[in-house]
């Protein structure tokens, strides 16, 4: 019953701030040939109404790469970016709207994404994010788990990946880490206890783009764990995952 | 009255009359004056606000979707029970959105241990919780409208969803995988509400034998875009 208290808390903060947050209309003049309303924020809806240029709307809100637009005759519905780019950029050569190309893939500035497989003989799940330092080099933070029948393993690894080409469609990687692994031993096993050791790792994997925004991802590592006992312990790990850029 | 009274104070209304001739009149030049600079500077006005620029960052971008959800879990030999949890969603493009969710919910007695009356249950304590999370890949495979009326229609989407995550069921962190598919229903661009059907399928050994668990999942959830 706390966890449902504590979900409406917050969906109704979020209520709030999404109704009352200060939301300022844009209200501009076409200035590319043509816009296309369509009736839902995907190519697949149908189109509705087009609008010519020199018309003004009034920009509402942007979903995914979708605007939801309304005209001077009150109707509302969503246009591709691709089809708003001159009314954007008008005056402001400066301001680019971000679009989500494979070529602007290595502008990114992040990527985030999830991951499955094996970690040795048992399975592993990741979340990870990373920041981009440079078009070949980024910065990344992940978190795994790795589950079997008599313990379960936390793994928090901090690690740089190295993109030789990054504009391959098929980019291959290197990653150099180090991190901390949490064994938690099942209770009934009482000769082993919970621990926690420091880790380094070696890996490397690739990146496949495959269509807006999403990546695949395939992944190898070898981890050293260093264990108190001074006998270190060496893990292969293999995943493969999907991510998103931003 | 005598005379000189009366030519003064025609004097009087001369020179009042005439101060307020002059002062009309400068008023009307004034007037002149700043007319014509008025339109002018109205003309001028009149094209900003038509080419007026777009401020991208104040456009109010949702591709985040927060919900909370409650339905039905039937977990394996452990009954059908109440579940409810939340799940928070970030829209990659108009296809693909990644999906992480909470739930919990609390098992029951199997079948055999209400009928042969063990005093022992097999799950003692807070080992009947079943509290899982998961990240998944969501995919809206069929986006549609339906249609309410002859002018009111809203969109909707049937999607399909997979994704890893660990049930913490029966003193043990399970791995699961969770595959299913859903129903979007937007009653207005912000708000949503959905029907999900999953699979959470893990390995159990509670039972004797280690065999792989599916627990059927069906839930109504609402959700708001940010």
């Amino acid at each position: 019953m706390r966890l449902f208290n504590l979900l409406f808390c917050i969906l109704s903060t979020l209520y709030v701030s999404t109704t009352y947050a200060e939301t300022e209309v844009q209200k501009v003049k076409v200035s590319d040939p043509f816009l296309e309303m369509h009736t839902g924020p995907s190519d697949a809806y149908p189109i509705f109404n087009v609008i010519e240029r020199n018309e003004s709307i009034e920009i509402i809100k942007q979903h995914t790469s979708w605007f939801l637009i309304k005209n001077n005759k009150e109707m509302e519905g969503w246009v591709h970016s691709s089809q708003l780019e001159k009314t954007l950029t008008l005056d402001g050569d400066s301001v680019k709207l971000k679009s989500f190309t494979r070529e602007n893939y290595l502008e990114h500035t992040g990527e985030a994404g999830i991951m499955g497989g094996n970690f040795d003989t048992l399975s592993m799940m990741t979340v990870y994010a990373n920041y981009a330092l440079t078009k070949n080099l980024s910065a990344e933070l992940s978190a795994s788990q790795v589950l079997g029948n008599f313990s379960s393993r936390l793994i928090l690894d901090a690690q740089l990946i190295h993109q030789p080409f990054p504009s391959w469609r098929i980019s291959p990687y290197f990653s150099l880490g180090a991190g901390q692994i949490k064994t938690s031993v099942r209770s009934t096993l009482s000769q082993l206890t919970d621990r926690t050791d420091n880790t380094a790792n070696v890996g490397l994997g690739f990146k496949m783009y495959l269509t807006r925004r999403f990546i695949l991802r395939a992944d190898l590592k070898n981890y050293f764990i260093f264990q108190s006992k001074n006998n270190n312990e060496e893990i292969t790990s293999w995943q493969l995952g999907f991510a998103f850029f931003f | 009255m005598a005379a000189w009274l009366r030519l003064f104070l025609l004097k009087q209304l001369a020179v009042g009359l005439s101060l307020l001739v002059i002062m009309q009149a400068t008023l009307i030049a004034e007037e002149q004056k700043s007319t014509p600079l008025k339109i002018e500077s109205e003309q001028l006005i009149q094209p900003e606000v038509e080419r007026r620029e777009v401020k991208l960052d104040k456009i109010d971008t949702e591709d985040f979707e927060a919900s909370a959800f409650f339905g039905i879990l039937s977990v394996e030999d452990f009954g059908a029970n109440p579940v409810y949890g939340t799940r928070f969603a970030y829209h990659v493009n108009e296809d693909i959105f990644f999906e992480g969710t909470v739930a919990q919910s609390t098992t029951s007695q199997t079948s055999y241990e209400r009928i042969s009356g063990q005093p022992l249950p097999l799950l003692a304590g807070n080992n009947s919780n079943l509290l899982y999370y998961n990240v998944s890949l969501g995919y809206n495979l069929l986006p549609g409208e339906g249609f309410l009326t002859r002018k009111k229609a809203f969109n909707t989407a049937l999607y399909v969803i997979t994704g890893l995550g660990t049930t913490t069921f029966a003193g043990a962190d399970r791995l699961t995988l969770n595959v299913g598919g859903g129903f979007r229903f937007l009653a207005t661009d912000w708000m949503a509400v959905h029907i999900d059907v999953r699979d959470h399928i893990f390995n159990i050994d509670i039972l004797a034998e280690d065999k792989t668990a599916h627990n059927l999942e069906v839930t109504l959830g609402l959700s708001i875009f940010f």
